[in-house]
């Protein structure tokens, strides 16, 4: 493997968990986050000697989660089917005291959703969020306090009973 | 526990492990290498070979309706490449290009040189064809694999993406394609005696119940009529094509797979259509919008450096996802082809609008964007929530006022006001009615004019929300010196209509009565902006 190669597979092996996950909580579906990831680091591989010399490939590859599109039909075709996130994957899971939140975040707009994701779990700034969603930093605080007012909205009658 | 602590022990929990498959990483990689190679290539469709001989490559892409050749959506360049400031651009800006009501007719074909039948060669039939399939393997989501037909007669020509039927293990239909789409336009191509044409197919099972079986047979309509053409289909394992299933809630799923054809081309992938390797990315789409009203968004063409020649037309739409995948808004335009520079660009961002009935049903919608050359569309990426128009005003919601005045070498504009007093939004859409009144209180002969004017651009019009406080407007445009050069007389009055309503509403204003009267008129629109 040349030295491109070898450093591109590092970096696959290294991030593709986080990236599944962060995919995951994206989109609320395994499966699709799986596609997605797949499908960026592909791109990503790409321009792999360009991107790692000039940019920040990481930030690249969630950028490329998040503009990331199956083609047009699948995506018609599934999300006309599970429009409605599957509830859950079917069972043998315990049900969860924070459920609730999980399935609430699955509601909210992508945009939304995203900022959460990377404030949250990935624990980044306003101006990391605003260069990887390419948005501006007031964007990100609007859409921060949007979902975070949808949020508490709509949790029924919860901190107490959650904590 | 407060919710900020809340979201990040959600977050971080481990219910959003994606369980990595052994093969995730190498899946990588040899998903870089394919497409390195399939880029490589000098003929863009070169890269699918049928399995065949033990040699297996390639790996469909799906767009545009069906399955087709790589390459797709993913050619290196504009597409997703992120914005400045995102990451270090690693191409350079794509050029925008600006939106224009350039209108199609669709139901003139697209005459795309390669795709015209030659006079004399006739379509091939069922009856000088022999069918093989190829082994299906998983790609993203499907299961693909290929249809090869040998022509056993005389030269014939073969062309279009023809209809799928699957049938299971006891020989029932278990997966269907959809009907070809009128608007693309599909190679044609001369297939003499003893050639080959090949066909990619792809099976989706996501949104389909599980327990349907393996598809053991595919049958293929071909052109010119006869029996379809049949063959018997297998997975790499040797039993028969199970996609992936089951991934829509029980209640929705299909009693079906869809079965995806690509469109028939030699084995080499040739003829190639000029531009069918490019792709299109869709941007900036909203993810609401009220009915009767027109959304902007863009399209990231990207051309690797190509000319975009013969000027493309597309089609937009949008598309209900509420099962019944029903088209509303759909348009038809060329591409603003004036506006793009001959420089040597990678692609270009296109902005786009797409005007919404103002009776679409609320609900939740995806775009589409399609070119005739398949694959060179988009949509689907993000939904969008159509959203209701409140009620139209009545009369006793409305109040009117005399806006602003605008003036510039010889013309004239007056702006009117409508301002819902009310506590409950309503809506207006469309054009008022105007009539001047001069000072004595006689009307003066008023011949209105719908469509662009001095002032403002266009004569299409939306639906405009009017909040409980808010205004709209709207405005009139004309000259202040008379043809003739004399001064003209002067209205005092314009009486107004609202669109949709029948009372007249004395307006005050100071209207140089030019033009025996005849006057542009806007639609309403939202706020007061503009000259004011």
């Amino acid at each position: 493997m040349s030295t491109d190669a070898e450093a591109f597979d590092a970096f696959v092996r290294a991030r593709m968990p986080a990236l599944l996950r962060f995919a995951h909580a994206v989109t609320g579906d395994p499966h699709t986050a799986a596609d997605l990831v797949q499908d960026a680091l592909v791109r990503t591989g790409m321009r792999w000697s360009r991107l790692d010399k000039t940019g920040d490939p990481e930030a690249y590859v969630r950028r490329a989660i998040l503009n990331g599109r199956t083609s047009r039909w699948r995506k018609l075709h599934r999300e006309t089917l599970v429009h409605e996130m599957p509830e859950r994957m079917p069972a043998n899971e315990p049900a969860r005291h924070d459920e609730q939140l999980w399935d609430l975040l699955k509601t909210l707009p992508h945009k939304q959703r995203a900022v959460i994701v990377l404030r949250y779990y990935e624990d980044m700034s306003e101006e990391q969020i605003a260069a990887t969603l390419g948005c501006a930093p007031g964007t990100v605080k609007s859409q921060a306090s949007k979902a975070l007012a949808k949020l508490r909205a709509a949790m029924p009658d919860k901190e107490a009973s959650w904590t | 526990m407060d919710l900020e602590q809340q979201l990040r022990s959600v977050l971080t929990d481990d219910r959003l492990d994606v369980h990595l498959g052994p093969g995730a990483v190498q899946a990588v990689h040899d998903g870089v290498r394919r497409r390195r190679r399939r880029n490589a290539a000098l003929s863009a469709a070169a890269s699918f070979v049928l399995v065949a001989g033990g040699i297996t490559t390639g790996v469909l892409a799906t767009q545009g309706g069906s399955a087709r050749l790589s390459p797709g959506p993913d050619q290196p360049g504009v597409s997703r490449t992120p914005k400045p400031g995102a990451v270090k651009p690693p191409a350079q800006a794509p050029e925008e290009v600006p939106w224009a009501a350039l209108p199609d007719n669709p139901a003139k074909p697209f005459a795309l040189p390669g795709t015209t039948p030659q006079p004399g060669v006739p379509a091939c039939n069922a009856g000088q064809l022999s069918l093989t399939a190829s082994q299906f393997q998983g790609a993203t989501g499907s299961a693909a694999g290929g249809l090869t037909v040998t022509n056993n007669g005389a030269t014939c020509g073969m062309q279009g993406s023809p209809q799928l039927t699957g049938y299971g293990e006891s020989d029932q239909v278990i997966a269907t394609s959809q009907g070809d789409d009128p608007f693309i336009v599909h190679p044609w191509f001369a297939l003499r005696t003893g050639q080959q044409a090949q066909l990619p197919v792809q099976i989706f099972g996501d949104g389909s119940r599980c327990d349907l079986g393996p598809v053991k047979r595919l049958s293929v309509e071909v052109g010119a009529g006869g029996r379809p053409l049949s063959a018997d289909v297998t997975w790499v394992d040797g039993r028969g094509v199970k996609p992936r299933c089951g991934t829509a809630p029980k209640s929705k799923q299909l009693d079906h797979y869809i079965a995806s054809a690509g469109e028939w081309t030699r084995p080499d992938g040739s003829p190639h259509l000029p531009m069918a390797d490019f792709s299109a990315d869709s941007a900036q789409e909203p993810t609401t919008a009220m009915q009767g009203t027109t959304f902007r968004y863009q399209v990231l063409l990207s051309t690797g450096g190509a000319k975009v020649s013969p000027c493309l037309p597309y089609r937009e739409q949008i598309i209900a996802l509420d099962g019944t995948q029903t088209a509303y808004g759909t348009a038809y335009f060329r591409m603003n082809c004036a506006a793009m520079s001959a420089s040597l660009t990678q692609g270009y961002t296109l902005d786009m609008q797409l005007a919404l009935p103002k009776d679409i049903p609320v609900g939740t919608y995806a775009l589409q964007w399609q070119t005739p050359i398949q694959g060179l569309g988009t949509g689907g990426s993000q939904t969008i929530q159509v959203t209701a128009a409140p009620p139209p005003c009545q009369q006793n919601q409305l109040d009117f006022s005399v806006g602003g005045t605008a003036a510039a070498t010889g013309h004239f504009g007056q702006k009117v006001v409508l301002r819902n007093t009310s506590a409950r939004a309503c809506s207006l859409r469309g054009y008022p009615g105007v009539q001047f009144v001069n000072a004595d209180g006689a009307p003066m002969r008023t011949v209105p004019h719908h469509g662009a004017s001095f002032l403002w651009s266009t004569g299409s019009y939306e639906t405009v929300r009017l909040a409980p406080g808010a205004p709209a407007s709207f405005e009139l445009g004309g000259v202040d010196i008379d043809v003739n050069g004399q001064q003209c007389p002067v209205a005092s009055v314009v009486k107004v209509i609202a669109p949709g309503l029948f009372t007249q509403v004395p307006v005050q204003i100071n209207w140089p009565y030019c033009l025996k009267g005849n006057v542009d008129v806007s639609p309403v629109v939202a706020g007061v902006k503009g000259p004011a």
